[in-house]
This record gives C-alpha cells, structure tokens and sequence, in this order.
C-alpha cells in the first residue's frame, strides 16, 4: 500500500528481542491459519498511523497473515468534518450540523462500494472510517481508536459510539480513554519500530556528521526536547528550567521540532519560544523538515539527558524513542508518559519548572546514576514497547474476538 | 524415580491481552466496591500482572492494589497489609477475594482510611483473556525439563506457576505436580512447592528452579 515499503523480515528482530519472542509471534499466528487481515485508515503517508500499518502489514505477511492496508478516499469537506470530530473527541467543544452527518456517511458509503472488505478480521483506525461497519458482509471487525478520547465532545461522541457499538471489539492506548461500551475495550499502548531511520543504531561517524550539519558540538552537557512547538509540550518551561539549571551547570539545550505546517498556532509558539530564548547561544531551537529522522536519532543518541515535559500528552512517543536510544528521560506526570517512565528507576516524573530543573541538576551531577537509568530505560522499551509486542497484542485479539465471552482460551 | 514410563511434561506459554473498562476508584470506598464487584480474573490479574512487566529490582509492591493505595492514596499500612496476603494460600480466587474485602473493610472500619486521589490518579480496574497455546517443548525426565526451563518465554514459566494453580484452582503448581506423580521425586516437588515465587521476578524464578533441578537431576539417571 505504501510506497515506502519496509523491506525488514520478522527474523531481522531475534537479535534485538530474543528467539522466544519471534517464536510466540509465529505459535499465535499459527492459530490464524492464513486469516485474511484488513486494515483501514485514512491516509496512507504521514501521521503515527500510517507509520505502524508500514511496518505491520510487511510483519503480518512475514508470519503468513495474508493482510492488506486500504486506506479511504475523501475531499476537502469529508476532511474538515474529521478533522472536527478529531478535535471533539479529544475534548474541543463541538457541535454537529446535520449536513457534517451527510458528508460523513455519504463519503463512507462511496468508500464501502469501492473497497473489499471481505476478511475475517478488520481493523479500523480511528473515527473517519468508523461507519464502514455498516457496510459489514462478514469477519469480526475492530476499531482501534489512537486518540485520547478519555474526555470527548459528547454529541459527537454520541454520533460515533452507534457504529463504535456494533463492532465485536475495540483497542485503545490507555486505560484512561475506557469508555462505557457494551463491546471488549482491549489495551494496547504504541510502540516503535528499532529498526526504522529514527531509532535504527548509528556509527558514530553518522552521528557525527548529523552533529555537524546542525553545527553543534558535545563539548558541554546536551539536553534535548523533541516535539513539535505546541503549548501542550511546554517548550517555554523547559527553557526556564535549563536557565535555573544553567546557574549551577553549563550545558547546551536543544529544543528540536517539526515544522507544524497544519498547526496554525505552531509558528507562534515557535516565536515565544525564540522570544524566551533571547540570545543565548547555548539555546538551539531546530525547527527540522519532515525526513529528519536520522537526524532526530543521532541529536537522541547524542543527548546527555532528554526531557518531555509535557502538561497535557497522548502517549508520548518521543519518550520511547528517548529511552530506546539509552537515555533517562524527565518527562510531565501526564497521559502515557507516566506507562513509560517509572520514576527515580529510568527517568524521572516531573509537575513543575522547578521540579524539571532540579531532576536535570541530579542526573548532570550523577552522570554514572544516568547512565545506570539509561541502561534500565532501554531494557524498559524493550520489554514493553517494542512494534513485536503490538503485534503479539494484535494477533491475540484476532483470536479473542472468535471467542467471545471466553476469558481463557485453549487454541 | 524415572522408570522410562513418564509421562511427558507438556510446555504451554500464554498470551495476556488486558481488557480494559470504565471502572475506577478515587478512594477506599471505591476500591472496595470494584473488588467486591469485579469478576474473578480481574482480581487475579491486578494480583498478578506486575510479573509479566519488566522490573530491573524486585518492584515495592507486587500486587496493584497495594501499588495504588501507597503511591496514590499514601496508605502505606493498608498497603502493607494487602501485600501480606500470599494467593497460594487460598484455593480459589474467590476466596483470595474474600480476603482483600474483609482487609479493606477492616481498614475502613477503624477510621483510618480516607481521602480521594486526584482526577487522573484514580485505580483502574481491567480485567484479562489469556491465550494459551502448546509449545513444542516436551520433558520426560530430568536433564530434559531442565533444558526445556532454560529455553521457555517466562509467559510460560508465569503460566504453569501462577496461571494453573490459581485457576484451575489446584493446591500445587504445574511442575511440583508433575515431579512428585510422574518422576516419583516427592522431595523435589516439595522443594519446589515451598519456593516463594511472589518474591522473584520471572527471570529470578526461573534461575531457581534451574538450580534446584540440576541438583537433583543425578539422582534421576
């Protein structure tokens, strides 16, 4: 489905999981016998979704799962109205006109007549496909919900939940985004892929030479902030706790973000944050274009310490990707972060400035317990958020789902 | 002894998907209420489920509801009280879930407990389906099932130890049952049923139960 394709094999991962994890992925896929496997999302390039269907449905053929990635087709209007419901259904006041419904399910409708959805077991991601489950011939359907809908706009959570209602299960990233459903609400939190451009290991000479394009120099302590510049990620806090932190400690801060071309307040959170930062030259804001993913790696491998202090937060995938490369991360006591960092043992959870300022002192003036962390922080993704796991996860619940009711089952 | 005519010990490993619900406690009365309320598995998994994470020390608590009622509700006595509870004493989690009732309405009772956490630290309360599923690892004696101890996922080890005996409501775990009935070494399978497995991690547990098989596979040519 998507042109770029994954070209690793599920054997490529033994050496980074261990044998018996590649074998009970292919014992649970065994009991699939062939299943044709479905998944459906809206786009094909870009966002977090499109990136685990890249690697999954590459895996799933790997383990003789004969699944397929279609991904549904919409115009401007059909787009805004999910773009509304997104915004809703993670908390933005709403209201639902008539007319939005009609685009909705018109445009499912037209999607549903162009596209097999003859499987034994479909996945639907997130809400713009949801009410192709009208369109059910057979198999048992899934929706899998990604976003945070812990405290969603209640007409148009109301307007879902009637298709969300009709499926035989649904997955979501955390417990907090339970909701009352008559349907199983499975728990599966994301992962990352070890072997993608962003969390592959690099020579040192490529890091280096990422280093160098960025003209910057490990020559004081470096800590690091990825995320996109948005209010949520706090980005002006954590300047302030580097400048508490820099009247004890030298070091350099990196603020590294997309260009958030879809964000409308991003350019303007870019600019206070530039604003905070004044002239000092220890304070490098990146805003990276998209494809940075090898540099984004070597700036976390090269971090000291990688922070994620966020005051509002889905799951926090950077936080992942900053504890697979080794590094304790100080991360916001919010959403998922909280799944990931265990506190004092691989990083450190933090509420406040001051709070971020004083565990970045710790971690500088300790570099051995850092480093201890650091070792513990990727033993920690490798057990729990590896992409071996989601599928594991996802290859249960097709099993789960043709045993309704059933709480142990003997396959 | 083994007298050429045991019959094999069938490795099975397991999958534990976590169902999640809309289930919460923001305090005692709360949590009282979902542990009265909850079906018997979820008790089991919040009991259980910290083996099957990843700790790099013996984690403070192993059970959740202890894990919650510290760090959220700073109840450190309760907490104390609930990690006391061993599960193999009971015969069936309906009566391991008896046990943890009568300790929180103890606790309520004396006037010690109160307070509610704040929104998004609430206990919540999931529930599991477990997936079980043969392996191809087999022992007939000794030497073998060592091995097969060596090369199983720890799902597997958490399976036959903490899974079966529970569930299928038995008084002795997988291993003990199959030393002492089918390789006639009763001293083994005592050993064995007395270790404490609430005090090892997965990894820990199964370095011991390697150790305490070795010692005795001489005896078993």
């Amino acid at each position: 489905m998507n042109p770029e394709t994954h070209e690793r094999s599920i054997a490529d991962y033994k050496p980074i999981v261990g044998e018996n994890v590649i074998d009970q992925l292919q014992r649970l896929a065994k009991k699939l016998n062939g299943a044709r496997v479905l998944h459906v999302n809206s786009t094909a390039k870009g966002g977090g979704v499109a990136e685990i269907l890249n690697w999954m449905i590459p895996m799933l053929h790997d383990l003789e799962i004969n699944a397929e990635w279609h991904v549904i087709k919409g115009d401007q209007p059909f787009f805004n109205v999910t773009k509304n419901f997104h915004n809703a259904l993670q908390g933005k006041e709403c209201l639902l006109p008539a007319e939005d419904e009609r685009i909705y399910l018109e445009h499912n409708e037209k999607n549903a007549a162009e596209l097999d959805l003859d499987a034994d077991h479909v996945f639907i991601h997130d809400p713009q496909p949801a009410s192709l489950i009208e369109h059910r011939t057979r198999g048992t359907w899934i929706w899998r919900c990604h976003i945070d809908i812990s405290q969603p706009c209640q007409s148009v959570w109301d307007f879902l939940k009637q298709y969300v209602n009709k499926y035989n299960a649904s997955i979501f990233s955390m417990p907090e985004f339970a909701q009352s459903l008559p349907i199983p609400q499975y728990l599966v939190p994301p992962s990352i892929d070890p072997l993608s451009e962003k969390n592959r290991e690099l020579a040192e000479e490529e890091i280096a030479k990422e280093l160098e394009k960025l003209e910057i120099t490990h020559e004081k302590p470096i800590l690091l902030q990825v995320s996109r510049f948005d209010r949520f990620k706090d980005p002006i806090g954590v300047i302030k706790a580097y400048k508490l932190v820099k009247k004890h400690k030298d070091c350099i801060l990196v603020l590294a973000g997309g260009e958030a071309t879809d964000d409308p307040e991003g350019p303007a959170v870019l600019q206070e944050v530039r604003n905070h930062a004044a002239e000092d030259p220890d304070i490098r804001i990146l805003s990276l274009p998209p494809l940075s993913d090898t540099r984004i790696n070597a700036l976390q491998r090269t971090a000291d310490i990688i922070i994620q202090k966020s005051v509002k937060e889905g799951f926090g995938l950077t936080v992942t990707e900053g504890l697979w490369k080794g590094k304790p991360v100080i991360g916001g006591e919010v959403g998922g972060i909280k799944m990931q960092i265990q506190n004092g043992i691989n990083g450190y959870l933090v509420n406040s400035v001051e709070g971020t300022a004083y565990r970045i002192r710790q971690l500088l003036h300790n570099p051995q317990m850092a480093a201890k962390m650091g070792t513990y922080a990727r033993e920690y993704v490798r057990h729990n958020f590896l992409l071996t796991r989601h599928i594991r996860d996802h290859l249960a619940i097709m099993i789960a789902t043709q045993h309704p009711q059933e709480t142990y089952i003997q396959v | 002894m083994n007298n050429g005519g045991v019959s094999p010990f069938l490795f099975w490993d397991c999958v534990q998907l976590i169902e999640i619900t809309d289930r919460t406690a923001a305090d005692l009365s709360e949590l009282l209420g979902g542990v009265r309320e909850v079906p018997t598995n979820s008790i089991f998994l919040h009991m259980h489920q910290s083996f099957l994470k990843y700790h790099f020390f013996p984690p403070e608590y192993t059970n959740d509801f202890s894990e919650w009622v510290s760090l959220q509700l700073g109840d450190d006595a309760l907490a104390e009280k609930i990690s006391e509870i061993d599960p193999f004493d009971y015969v069936n989690i309906e009566d391991l879930r008896q046990r943890l009732i009568k300790i929180l309405e103890e606790h309520m009772h004396d006037g010690i407990a109160h307070g509610r956490v704040r929104p998004g630290e609430e206990f919540h309360f999931n529930q599991s389906v477990t997936i079980e599923m043969l392996t191809d690892l087999r022992a007939t004696n000794l030497r073998e099932f060592r091995e097969c101890l060596e090369k199983i996922p720890l799902t597997s080890l958490y399976y036959h130890i903490f899974e079966a005996r529970l569930r299928l409501e038995k008084k002795t775990d997988d291993f003990s049952y199959w030393i002492e009935d089918s390789v006639g070494m009763p001293e083994l399978a005592e050993k064995m049923n007395r270790m404490d497995p609430y005090m090892y991690s997965l990894e820990d547990l199964r370095e011991e139960l390697i150790k305490l098989v070795g010692s005795y596979e001489s005896r078993d040519a």
